[in-house]
C-alpha cells in the first residue's frame, strides 16, 4: 500500500490515493498494448506479403539448377553433340558506376559493338544480358577486371566436337538449349531434362546459415540419344562428296548409306556450294550443309524409278525379264507427249533386262503401258514414294506424287521413267532397299537407342516392315540391277571383289520458266545412282545425288559418269569400315 | 455510482478525523542492548547441500551452454565444408564435361586425318587390296559362310563381323 509521511508538528504516515494514477497507468499500458497489437495486426495482415517477400529475398537464396541436355552419340558411342559449361555475363545497370568506360572495356574484350553495349548499360532495367556463353578466356578476363554491376552466370552451351560432321542431321539448339532443327528438334523431349532448384537460408556474406532451412531438388538430366550413324563413315562420305561436288562443279550433293535389311541409316552427307560473293569470280569451295537436304529437298529422280516400274510389271505378271520386244528410240503417247531415248538407235529387240541395262525410256514406257495407271500408282506408293518416311524428321518432305486422278495422257510416259514426280534421296533409297531386302519395305531408322539419366539403355523399336513385292520379283530385279552395273550404264559403280546392283538416273531439272529449259534454252540435270552390295546378300545400300554436275566433256553430267564412281567409292569405304567381306557362294550353290 | 463514490469519500474523511494517525514503532535502544551477542552459527548440512547443488547446476548449465556453443561451431564448420564441397563438386563436374569435350574433339576424324597427313605424312590409299582364301581355306570359309541369295539376310552388324572374324585368319595367313 502506498502512503506518505505528513510532517508538521509530528511526523505522521498517511495512506496515498493511487486510484487515479493506477487508472492512468492502466490506460497508458492498455493504449500501448493496443498500439502493439494493432501494429502486429497490420504487420501480420496488410504488410505481410510484402514483408515476407522482402525477408525471403534477403534471407532465402534460390539457385536454379539447369538440367544437362542429353548427349547425342553415334552408333559406337562417340559424342556427336554435347553440352559444356560456359559463362554468360549480365549487368545490373543501376550498379554500373562508369557506364562509358565499362562499355568500352567490354567491347574490346568481347569484340562487340560499343554503342549497343552502352545502350544496354544506360537502360533503367535491373537486368541486361551483356554476352551469353562466352569463351573461358574472355570470362576470366572480364572477371579479373572487377567491374561494378557485372555478374556471371554459368550456362551450358551446345557444341559439336566433330565440328561440321553430320551438321544437317544433328541440327541446332537455340541460345536457351531448345532444339530448333534436326535430331535436336526431333528428340528435344528426350534430350531435355527437368530443371532443379536449391533453396537455402543465407547470411549477410551469402554463406549458408548453419542449421537453416535447405531444400534441394536435383535437376534431372535429359536422356542421351544413340544414333545409327557411324561417325567415321559419315566423315569419309562427307569428304568424298565434297571432292566429287568440287570435281564435277556441281551445285551440291547428297549421299545416304543404309543397311537395307534393318533400315539403319549409317551416313547422311549433305554438301552445298555457298553463293559466290559479289565481285568474286571464283566459286566458294563446297561445304557440309546445315540442312538435312537428303530428307528435306526433293528432286525428279529420273531413271532410278524404272526399277519400280519394272518390279510392278514383274509382280503383276505383265512382263518377263527375258522375253524380247521391239523397242524404237521414240514413242508417242499423244501428239504433245513424245518420249525418246537418250541416244538414237534403230528398233531393237530388247527384253526387260535389256531395257533396264540400257536405261531405255521408250522400253520402260512400253512396259508401263501394260499396267493400269492405278496399278503403277499403287506400286510407286507401296515403294514409299509420295509420303514421308518413318523417320518423322523435322521439315522432312514427302515428295510429290500426283494423285492418279490428276494424271494426264503424258503421265503414263513421264512417271514410269521418273519425271513428273519428286522424291527425297532417302525415299529413293528406301525404294531400292525393297529389292535388297527381298521384297519388304523396311522403314529407315536413325535412332538406335536412348539412355535415360539412370544409365538404362532403351533400344529403339525395330524398323517397321511390310511386303511390297514377292521374293521372286525382288530377286529378279536384283539380277537385272547386277547386269546394269556389270555391262550397262552403271559400270563405273563396280567394286573390285564385290557384286554390285544398282541403277543410274539422269533427270532434267525443272526450271523457273515452268519447263525443263532455262531462259537460255539450256537443260540442267540431277544425276543419281542408287544400289547395293554385295548384291547376292545385300548389306550396304547407297544413293548418290549430284545437283547440276557440269564437267568439261559433253557426258559429264550423266549419272553413270559422275554419280556411279562416287557410289563405288562410298560403298567400298562402307564395306571396308564395317568389315563386310565379299560374297562367296557355297560349293553347293 | 456517483452517489456511492461520494458516500465512500465522506466515510473515509470521517474516519481520518476520528482515528489518529499512529507512527510506526521504532526499536527501543535499551531493549537492543539487552540481547545476547551475535555468534557464528555453523553452516548446516542443508545449506551446504543447497550450495553444492547450485554450483553443480551452474556447472551443468555452463557446460551445456559451452557444449551448445561448440556444437553450433561444429555445425557452422560442417555447413561451410558442405558449401565448399558442393562448389567443388560443381567445379569438378564442369571440368569433367569440358575434358570430355576435349577428348571428343581430339578423337574427331577431321583432326585425326589432318594430324596423320600433316604431322605423320600418311595418305589414304587409292585402293584396298583383298586377298581371297584359296584351297581348303576357301572351302572351309565358303561352307561356313553364306546362304543363297534371296534368303534372309543377317539382321545385325555383329553377324557380318563374326563372319569376317572367321575369314580373317585365312586372309592373313595367305599374305
Amino acid at each position: 500500500m502506498t502512503g506518505r509521511y505528513v510532517t508538521r508538528s509530528r511526523r505522521q504516515w498517511r495512506p496515498g490515493r493511487p486510484h487515479r494514477r493506477l487508472l492512468g497507468l492502466a490506460l497508458v499500458t492498455l493504449a500501448m498494448m493496443a498500439a502493439v497489437v494493432i501494429k502486429v495486426g497490420v504487420l501480420q495482415t496488410i504488410d505481410r506479403p510484402g514483408l515476407a517477400a522482402r525477408g525471403e529475398q534477403q534471407l532465402v537464396d534460390t539457385v536454379k539448377l539447369t538440367a544437362d541436355r542429353g548427349v547425342v552419340f553415334d552408333r559406337n558411342m562417340h559424342e556427336l553433340a554435347m553440352s559444356v559449361p560456359h559463362t554468360s555475363v549480365w549487368a545490373d545497370p543501376r550498379l554500373v558506376t562508369d557506364k562509358e568506360t565499362t562499355a568500352s572495356t567490354l567491347a574490346d574484350v568481347l569484340g562487340v559493338d560499343r554503342t549497343s553495349l552502352l545502350s544496354k548499360l544506360q537502360s533503367t532495367s535491373e537486368f541486361v544480358w551483356i554476352a551469353r556463353e562466352v569463351d573461358d578466356d574472355e570470362a576470366t578476363q572480364i572477371k579479373a577486371m572487377r567491374l561494378n554491376g557485372l555478374f556471371f552466370l554459368p550456362e551450358p552451351k551446345r557444341v559439336l566436337p566433330a565440328a561440321d560432321l553430320a551438321r544437317g542431321v544433328l541440327g541446332q539448339t537455340d541460345i536457351d538449349g531448345k532444339g530448333i532443327s534436326g535430331v535436336e528438334k526431333a528428340y528435344n523431349g528426350e534430350l531435355t531434362g527437368s530443371t532443379g532448384s536449391l533453396v537455402r537460408e543465407r547470411d549477410g556474406r551469402g554463406d549458408s546459415i548453419p542449421g537453416g532451412q535447405r531444400r534441394f531438388e536435383p535437376a534431372r538430366p535429359g536422356s542421351d540419344v544413340v544414333l545409327t550413324l557411324d561417325r567415321n563413315l559419315e566423315y569419309s562420305v562427307e569428304q568424298m562428296l565434297i571432292n566429287q561436288v568440287q570435281a564435277t562443279k556441281a551445285k551440291g550433293g547428297m549421299v545416304v548409306v543404309m543397311r537395307p535389311t534393318t533400315g539403319e541409316v549409317l551416313a547422311i552427307a549433305n554438301v552445298t556450294v555457298p553463293a559466290t560473293p559479289d565481285g568474286s569470280v571464283v566459286a566458294p569451295a563446297p561445304v557440309v550443309a546445315s540442312a538435312n537436304m537428303a530428307l528435306v529437298n526433293v528432286f525428279e529422280p529420273g531413271s532410278v524409278v524404272k526399277v519400280i516400274t519394272a518390279a510392278a510389271a514383274l509382280q503383276q505378271g505383265v512382263a518377263d525379264p527375258l522375253t524380247p520386244m521391239w523397242v524404237p528410240d521414240s514413242y508417242a503417247l499423244a501428239a504433245d507427249a513424245i518420249f525418246s531415248d537418250a541416244e538414237k538407235h534403230a528398233p531393237e529387240s530388247w527384253s526387260l533386262s535389256d531395257i533396264l541395262t540400257k536405261s531405255s525410256n521408250v522400253g520402260t514406257i512400253m512396259i508401263a503401258q501394260r499396267l493400269k495407271a492405278a496399278q503403277l500408282d499403287h506400286y510407286l506408293r507401296a515403294f514409299g514414294l509420295g509420303r514421308k518416311t518413318a523417320l518423322a524428321f523435322p521439315n522432312e518432305s514427302g515428295g510429290i506424287l500426283p494423285s492418279v486422278s490428276t494424271w494426264t495422257k503424258s503421265s503414263m510416259g513421264s512417271i514410269p521413267i521418273g519425271q513428273g514426280v519428286a522424291v527425297t534421296a532417302i525415299q529413293m533409297l528406301q525404294a531400292f532397299n525393297v529389292i535388297a531386302a527381298g521384297g519388304d519395305l523396311v522403314a529407315p531408322t536413325l535412332v538406335a537407342a536412348t539412355i535415360n539419366p539412370d544409365g538404362k539403355e532403351v533400344a529403339a523399336a525395330p524398323a517397321e516392315r511390310h511386303r511390297v513385292v514377292s521374293e521372286d520379283t525382288a530377286a529378279t530385279v536384283n539380277q537385272i540391277l547386277q547386269r546394269v552395273v556389270a555391262e550397262g550404264t552403271g559400270q563405273n559403280a563396280q567394286i573390285a571383289g564385290y557384286t554390285v546392283a544398282g541403277k543410274t538416273g539422269t533427270a532434267r531439272k525443272p526450271q523457273d520458266t515452268g519447263t525443263y529449259e532455262d531462259k537460255d534454252g539450256k537443260f540442267h540435270y540431277v544425276s543419281t545412282f542408287a544400289g547395293f552390295a554385295p548384291a547376292e546378300r545385300p548389306q550396304i545400300s547407297t544413293i548418290v545425288v549430284l545437283d547440276e554436275p557440269q564437267g568439261s566433256g559433253p557426258d559429264e553430267y550423266f549419272a553413270g559418269t559422275v554419280a556411279a564412281p562416287l557410289f563405288a567409292k562410298v560403298t567400298t569405304e562402307a564395306l571396308r569400315q564395317l568389315q563386310i567381306p565379299p560374297y562367296r557362294a557355297t560349293p553347293s550353290g | 455510482m456517483t452517489d456511492g463514490t461520494r458516500a465512500g469519500r465522506a466515510s473515509r474523511a470521517a474516519l481520518a478525523t476520528v482515528i489518529p494517525l499512529r507512527a510506526p514503532e521504532r526499536p527501543d535502544r535499551h531493549e537492543h542492548a539487552a540481547r545476547p551477542s551475535l555468534r557464528v552459527v555453523p553452516v548446516g548440512l542443508r545449506r551446504r547441500r543447497t550450495a553444492v547443488a547450485t554450483i553443480l547446476a551452474m556447472a551443468v548449465m555452463f557446460s551445456v551452454m559451452l557444449g551448445l556453443a561448440a556444437f553450433q561451431t561444429i555445425i557452422a564448420q560442417g555447413q561451410a565444408r558442405l558449401d565448399r564441397l558442393t562448389t567443388d563438386v560443381g567445379t569438378a563436374q564442369a571440368a569433367n564435361k569440358t575434358l570430355r569435350y576435349d577428348v571428343a574433339e581430339l578423337e574427331a576424324p577431321a583432326r585425326i586425318v589432318a594430324t596423320a597427313r600433316e604431322r605423320l605424312g600418311m595418305v589414304v590409299p587409292d585402293t584396298v587390296a583383298y586377298l581371297a582364301p584359296t584351297g581348303d581355306a576357301a572351302l572351309e570359309t565358303a561352307a561356313a559362310a553364306v546362304p543363297a541369295a534371296g534368303s534372309e539376310a543377317p539382321a545385325s552388324e555383329a553377324s557380318a563381323s563374326d563372319e569376317w572374324t572367321k575369314l580373317k585368319p585365312y586372309v592373313v595367313s595367305a599374305r
